[in-house]
């Protein structure tokens, strides 16, 4: 091994100095070494299916402490390396030293303090991993479409089984409940349940094109609204329409279960859909609502023994298959359900297992009376039976999430700009000195006081803090950090050296944002601009109606800035030249 | 005869005269002369063989002269241009009012010549040398550099001179890779850097001491390193602020021959301005010294005011067990003006019609217990009398 060590050193040390003294073949190989433990880590760190009980098991790593183990790896890795590769300055020692070879150290800083800190990416692929070698994705179809078809007789809450749910036959699919309290029309044909009224409506619709630079109206009033690619429906309550012949019964029954357990299209929140979303309290007339009420009125109606203990054995089956507690028989269980004939809700299945405190009363506590009704009927049908079938969820929703998610979405933003303003702190470090390096971050502390100061100030001044405030904050900003990046430009060889070092290394560091900084005042411009001119109708984003830069670049503003600091790094690596060159004093 | 042909039988002469240490390295400046990888190779194999046997001394000079001989077959072509590399002209560098000048001071440094830089602490060695060597500004005067190699840049035109200040900079790892690592830089072949690396390790002695590290060596061998660094970067322009501060006796002569060989190479000849206050030595392999003096050169010719004075006097150092009286009257008959006791030598003028060997010989006649003598009325020493 030594032997190896001293031969590849030597190897590089002949042929390659700037990969030899950054140390960065060792220090990929050593990363490359932790990165298959962490892979192998999160391979078996869900190896227990219980697990998967709980959510979010993708945030594993920072839930069970392993990101502390990572941080503290991270932080040995990038302190043995600097002490390495500290050892050797070509650069100090006036050692011929191109542009090309400049950046290239800069680069491999990047790459080192990449390598050194994304052990989160490894974690997740042994995740990954492990979740696409033992879960296939149709055995997890089946299961997911066996709990979606038994869901209904999970019966843990009244209220989703109550006539609000309700979105089959003709004409429920296109009514309106509506069952907040003081909305009630009582002169109308209502259904009264325990504490809650319920009235149900036909609707009426206006569409708002957003293609319609101005409009001239707002629409105000309505119970909810459908989002197209250019339009929004609004929707109106219109009619009261009396829904009793439709209804089997107006108590809570299972033939009003319209919900989806488990949505694979939406795994982690069914209500974040990208191209519909409702701001709706109770209404439920989705496509998939529908067509779930009705495969549950169907079964229902076919009242078939046989068919609804298979579809309760095939249930349990995958709640054994996953490990989720419950103590349920099929006997048992279709024995609940049976008690009605015309299967109205008389008893209810816990979400949890019993336990002491539930023996609790609380009405000794707070007294009957402030227990509402539908409480105390909870209190009354609740059994001792229960599965936890949040938690058969959870597996879903963990088995999806861990297939579908991009990992790299958003964090790898995080990880490149760490790397990228450490990988710019070393290279002042080495090309300016330690001396330098601290006045410059004690100048940087300075100048951030300053600003925020004369901000205050111009913000106690004005009285305000509206846009005047920020615009003022945003062009201060800008005339200063131009001043900072005028100075290394142009008078490097006018001032003193450790004077210009403090500049250079400022702008080194800042000046990415200080291309930010413009991006953010063309679009404060352009939101301004467009707040003046524009009506901007709930729901919808501002791009749609103007062209805003950062909302037009979105997510690519990070990669685009990325790449404008590489070059600007690589200008800058003449300046950094010059200013070494510089004679003191 | 051509120079390298005289070289190389100055070392035939050192081998004649089983001076085979000096020899040896007379043999590797030659080797180095050619720049032949080959003969490096073989320089290096001798190197080797010539420390696995110590004590064979009529192998080694045998082996040596068969090298020389294919080293006379090698042609070298030899550096030529007499140009100044440096002219500073009233360079005047200020540390603020009221505070240390430096200057005006107007000198030009030629390639091949070894510049000795000499004065009392604080007169502004230093200083002078951080000037030249571009580390600080100046701020009047003028200072050109007109190096072989075209610089575009300042950063570049440091590349090629060299300044090593008294107190060099800790390095880490061994001492052949920091060599190579220098050769790597300036992107010389791997099969060349090892070459290369060696010859300069065996040229300044440092053969058995290459694999180790910077507080394993004493700080002769650091300074040797911080040579062999300097030599494989091929420098046009060297500054040594100090190289004899910290050295034994011994190993003093060493660099400075070492350092005067080196400059005076063939084909690669380099200008050196080396600050010490190791005056004799200095002197002895400079061919010109500046002697600063509250920051201002002082030619080392006496001045016109001070011939028409006292004339060219004779100035003789003396350390002695004699009396002052006893010494005043015995120098007296031979036209003793003046006699300076520093508490550790005596400093005695005489007229400029006094020779020297008289003056030996007055001692010799009063059997006068003399440690150490010198003739001073050359050297800068005679500026440092109080």
């Amino acid at each position: 091994m030594k032997k190896f060590i001293k031969r590849t050193n030597t190897y590089l040390l002949e042929r390659y100095p700037i990969i030899w003294n950054t140390r960065v073949f060792w220090v990929l190989l050593v990363s490359l070494g932790i990165h298959v433990l962490f892979y192998l880590f999160g391979l078996v760190s869900i190896s227990n299916i219980e697990t998967f009980h709980r959510r979010s098991v993708i945030d594993l790593f920072f839930d069970n402490g392993t990101v502390f183990f990572g941080v503290i790896i991270s932080i040995l890795m990038l302190v043995i390396w600097l002490i390495f590769h500290f050892k050797h300055n070509a650069f100090k020692s006036f050692y011929p030293s191109s542009r090309r070879g400049l950046f290239l150290q800069f680069f491999c800083y990047l790459v080192i303090i990449f390598a050194s800190t994304t052990f989160y990416y490894s974690y997740i692929y042994g995740v990954k991993t492990y979740v696409y070698l033992n879960f296939e994705n149709e055995e997890v179809h089946s299961h997911v479409k066996t709990a979606n078809n038994a869901a209904v007789f999970f019966s843990h809450h009244l209220t989703n089984y109550t006539v609000d749910n309700v979105a089959y036959p003709e004409p429920l699919d296109e009514l309106y409940c509506e069952d907040m309290a003081g909305m009630i029309d009582i002169d109308e044909p209502y259904i009264e349940y325990l504490d809650t009224d319920y009235q149900f409506y036909s609707l009426t619709i206006k569409e708002l094109n957003l293609k319609d630079k101005y409009v001239d109206s707002i629409y105000n009033g309505y119970v909810f609204m459908e989002r197209e690619e250019n339009s929004i429906r609004y929707f109106y309550k219109d009619t009261v329409v009396d829904v009793t012949p439709y209804l089997k019964s107006t108590k809570p029954t299972y033939f009003n279960f319209s919900e989806t357990f488990f949505h694979e299209k939406y795994p982690v929140d069914v209500y974040n859909l990208n191209d519909t979303y409702y701001l709706d309290y109770g209404y439920t007339h989705d496509d998939l609502a529908k067509a779930r009420n009705r495969s549950v009125y169907e079964l229902l109606e076919r009242n078939d023994p046989h068919e609804i203990k298979a579809l309760l054995g095939e249930l349990l089956e995958v709640a054994n298959h996953y490990k989720i507690p419950h103590n349920l028989t099929v006997e048992s269980w279709y024995r609940l359900i049976s008690e009605d004939p015309n299967f109205e809700i008389r008893s209810l299945i816990r979400t949890y297992e019993k336990d002491d405190e539930d023996e609790i009363d609380y009405s000794y506590y707070y007294g009957e009376d402030e227990q509402t009704k539908i409480e105390k009927l909870y209190e009354e049908i609740i059994t001792d039976y229960y599965i936890e079938s949040r938690e058969l969820h959870n597996v879903f929703e963990n088995i999806y999430e861990i297939k579908t998610e991009n990992v790299f979405e958003g964090s790898i933003h995080f990880y490149l700009w760490i790397s990228f303003f450490l990988a710019c702190l070393v290279l002042c470090f080495r090309a300016t000195g330690l001396r330098v390096l601290l006045f410059s971050i004690i100048g940087t502390g300075l100048l951030f006081t300053f600003i925020s100061l004369t901000s205050v100030l111009f913000a106690f001044l004005a009285d305000t803090f509206d846009s005047a405030v920020q615009f003022f904050i945003a062009y201060f900003t800008l005339a200063i950090g131009t001043v900072i990046l005028m100075v290394p430009l142009f008078f490097i060889e006018k001032l003193k050296k450790i004077v210009t070092g403090v500049f250079l290394n400022i702008s080194i560091i800042g000046v990415v944002l200080y291309i930010m900084l413009i991006l953010v005042i063309i679009t404060m411009h352009q939101s301004e601009a467009c707040n003046d001119d524009l009506l901007i109708a709930s729901g919808g984003a501002q791009q749609e109606y103007c062209f805003v830069l950062l909302e037009y670049l979105g997510e690519y503003t990070s990669i685009i800035l990325f790449d404008i600091g590489l070059v600007l790094i690589y200008l800058y690596t003449g300046l950094i030249k010059k200013w070494k060159g510089l004679p003191e004093g | 005869m051509s120079k390298a042909s005289a070289r190389i039988k100055e070392v035939h002469t050192f081998f004649d005269n089983k001076d085979t240490v000096l020899g040896f390295r007379k043999l590797m400046d030659c080797a180095i002369d050619t720049q032949d990888l080959e003969i490096y190779r073989q320089v290096i194999s001798l190197t080797d063989w010539k420390e696995n046997n110590p004590h064979d001394e009529a192998g080694l000079i045998e082996r040596s002269r068969h090298l020389l001989g294919k080293m006379a077959a090698v042609s070298i072509t030899a550096y030529h241009n007499t140009n100044p590399i440096v002219r500073a002209n009233h360079i005047v560098k200020s540390y603020g009012k009221n505070r240390f000048t430096l200057g005006p001071i107007s000198v030009d440094i030629k390639k091949g010549q070894v510049y000795g830089l000499v004065g009392e602490n604080g007169n502004g060695k230093t200083t002078l040398l951080r000037v030249l060597a571009k580390e600080l500004k100046y701020n009047s005067g003028t200072l050109d550099f007109s190096f072989d190699t075209e610089t575009n840049s300042n950063y570049d035109l440091r590349t090629r001179l060299i300044y090593i200040p008294q107190r060099t900079l800790r390095w880490y790892g061994s001492l052949k890779d920091n060599l190579k690592y220098v050769l790597s830089s300036y992107r010389i072949p791997p099969e060349e850097n090892e070459i290369r690396v060696l010859m300069m390790i065996a040229r300044f002695g440092l053969w058995n001491y290459r694999h180790l590290k910077w507080d394993e060596l004493s700080s002769g061998y650091k300074m040797r390193f911080e040579l062999a660094r300097t030599m494989l970067r091929q420098p046009e322009l060297l500054l040594l602020d100090e190289p004899l501060a910290n050295l034994d006796i011994l190993s003093q002569q060493v660099i400075l021959e070492d350092l005067k060989s080196i400059c005076n190479s063939i084909n690669n000849p380099i200008a050196l301005i080396l600050s010490s206050q190791q005056l004799y030595e200095v002197e002895k392999v400079s061919d010109k010294v500046i002697y600063l003096e509250n920051g201002k050169y002082r030619d080392n010719e006496d001045s016109p005011e001070q011939l028409a004075k006292t004339g060219k006097q004779l100035i003789i150092e003396i350390d002695c067990n004699c009396e002052r009286g006893r010494l005043i009257e015995l120098f007296s008959e031979i036209k003793l003006e003046k006699l300076i006791f520093n508490g550790g030598v005596y400093i005695a003028f005489f007229n400029e019609t006094t020779p020297y060997h008289r003056v030996l010989s007055k001692l010799g006649d009063y059997q006068v217990d003399v440690t150490y003598t010198r003739n001073i009325t050359h050297s800068s020493r005679r500026f440092f009398v109080s």
